[in-house]
């Protein structure tokens, strides 16, 4: 057996734990307060393989204790309309952002960290428009919602995901895009297809799914995130995935929030903004 | 696993600290109590269910409070200490209870566990002196453990709380509640 485990403390003391066999543990400090060697921060080097298992991890641990906090709703097109307005908030920020975050690293030092990020950042521009061309395909007036609503649920996303860009050591923002991504090239083509049939005959409203998906980059951007995030630093690895899973917590009470929500709640939030009739039927 | 690390423990350490401050980690009770007159092998788990959660040694009539002792920085002990509870918990997750390396760990024989501790952690034979290990698990620890004798270095074994499976996305129960849900960078 050899040495190349890796261990994060997330929030809540629950030590996310993983092993080159391919296991991942969650463990809990309280259950030997203070004496468990899990209690001191890794320091030893990354791996492709248990890096990804602690952003997994993190993120398992995020969606909620046991995986199944949280049910699937219906899918319906209100709601997936709402989750597009959210996704071009998240989107929209991600360049300037990351570039942001790469002039910080530049200034002290960092360039690897820096040149990733704007190649990262220059991967993501656009990504935002395909939103608007979605929302105006199903006949809506795009720019009047995305200029006016947030969803809720959203907003603690975007307010974090500026917070860790505003960070004099920007790292969290690698956890934050891990998170997404990760989840985004979850999604296979039935998936996409399924969203897509819910729109009328002969629309195309599923541009920015299908991009942000496993038919689209997601699968090689994430496959490139774990080989650089494996390669830094043990301490920023540590701040990685504990960004990563506070982005996933934050991803599951957005989801849980508009799960809540009905139908007629969404169209009047849309209709609200868009100051007209809004009319949302496959 | 480094044996070095109770080297800063003293005799006044576990006379007078039985609520040290545990910033640290890891090996409870590891000091030597040099000089004490604990009674070896008078004392019994079941006599340790009512006295608190932590390593308890005897001093005369007395049970005391043995600090746990911080390990900050050390991180070859750390890494040692990973080894071996990750063996055990890979030997849970195979057997659903602990098998060899676990009876093996947790023996009454020093022989025994030095050579699991050899086998699990290359080279472990020059850092830790024969007889003087004792490895417990969590649930005798916050029952409360009385060592056995006063040399004994008490280590304990964490538990999991639960396992992922081997890509860590619980059984794609992430997927399936994120497959309706157009977000992505």
């Amino acid at each position: 057996m050899d040495d190349r485990s890796e261990w994060v403390a997330l929030a809540a003391g629950t030590v996310v734990v993983a092993s080159d066999a391919g296991n991942v543990w969650f463990h809990e400090l309280g259950n030997t307060p203070d004496i468990s060697p899990f209690s001191v921060p890794m320091t030893g080097p990354g791996s492709p393989l248990t890096t990804a298992l602690l952003l997994n991890g993190a993120i398992a641990q995020g969606f909620g204790k046991g995986g199944c906090e949280l049910q699937e709703s219906a899918a319906t097109l209100p709601k997936y309309v709402f989750n597009l307005v959210g996704a071009y908030h998240n989107s929209r920020r991600t360049p300037g952002h990351f570039r942001k975050a790469a002039a910080r690293f530049r200034d002290i030092g960092r360039p690897e960290v820096s040149d990733y990020l704007e190649q990262h950042a220059k991967e993501e521009t656009g990504h935002d428009r395909l939103v608007v061309k979605d929302l105006r395909a199903l006949g809506l007036p795009a720019e009047h919602i995305l200029e006016s609503l947030v969803p809720a649920g959203v907003k603690p996303l975007n307010e974090y995901f500026d917070g860790l860009v505003e960070d004099d050591y920007p790292i969290g923002c690698i956890g934050y895009s891990y998170c997404f991504e990760s989840t985004a090239a979850l999604k296979e083509k039935a998936d996409v297809d399924a969203m897509q049939a819910l729109c009328p005959d002969g629309i195309d409203a599923s541009r920015f799914m299908r991009t942000h998906s496993a038919m689209g980059s997601e699968v090689a951007h994430v496959d490139d995130l774990i080989a650089f995030i494996a390669s830094l630093s043990a301490d920023d690895r540590i701040r990685i995935v504990q960004a990563t899973y506070e982005t996933a917590r934050r991803i599951a009470d957005c989801l849980r929030g508009e799960g809540e929500m009905t139908d007629a709640d969404i169209v009047a939030q849309l209709q609200a903004v868009a100051g007209e009739p809004i009319r949302l039927v496959a | 696993m480094s044996h070095k690390e109770s080297e800063n423990s003293t005799e006044d350490e576990v006379a007078g600290e039985q609520h040290t401050s545990r910033r640290g980690l890891l090996v409870a009770g590891a000091a030597a109590v040099v000089g004490a007159t604990a009674v070896a092998g008078a004392a019994t788990e079941a006599k340790a269910a009512s006295i608190g959660p932590g390593v308890w040694t005897l001093v005369g009539s007395e049970l005391i409070r043995v600090p746990d002792v911080s390990y900050v920085g050390n991180a070859e002990l750390v890494r040692d200490m990973v080894k071996v509870i990750e063996a055990v918990w890979t030997e849970m997750d195979a057997t659903g209870t602990g098998g060899p390396i676990y009876t093996a760990l947790t023996s009454n024989d020093s022989n025994v566990v030095n050579g699991q501790l050899d086998s699990l952690i290359p080279g472990n034979a020059d850092k830790i002196a024969p007889n003087s290990i004792r490895i417990i698990t969590s649930k005798q620890y916050d029952a409360g453990y009385i060592k056995r004798d006063v040399e004994e270095v008490v280590y304990v074994l964490p538990q999991p709380q639960g396992v992922a499976n081997s890509n860590g996305r619980k059984g794609g129960t992430i997927r399936a509640m994120m497959a309706a849900v157009p977000f992505g960078m």
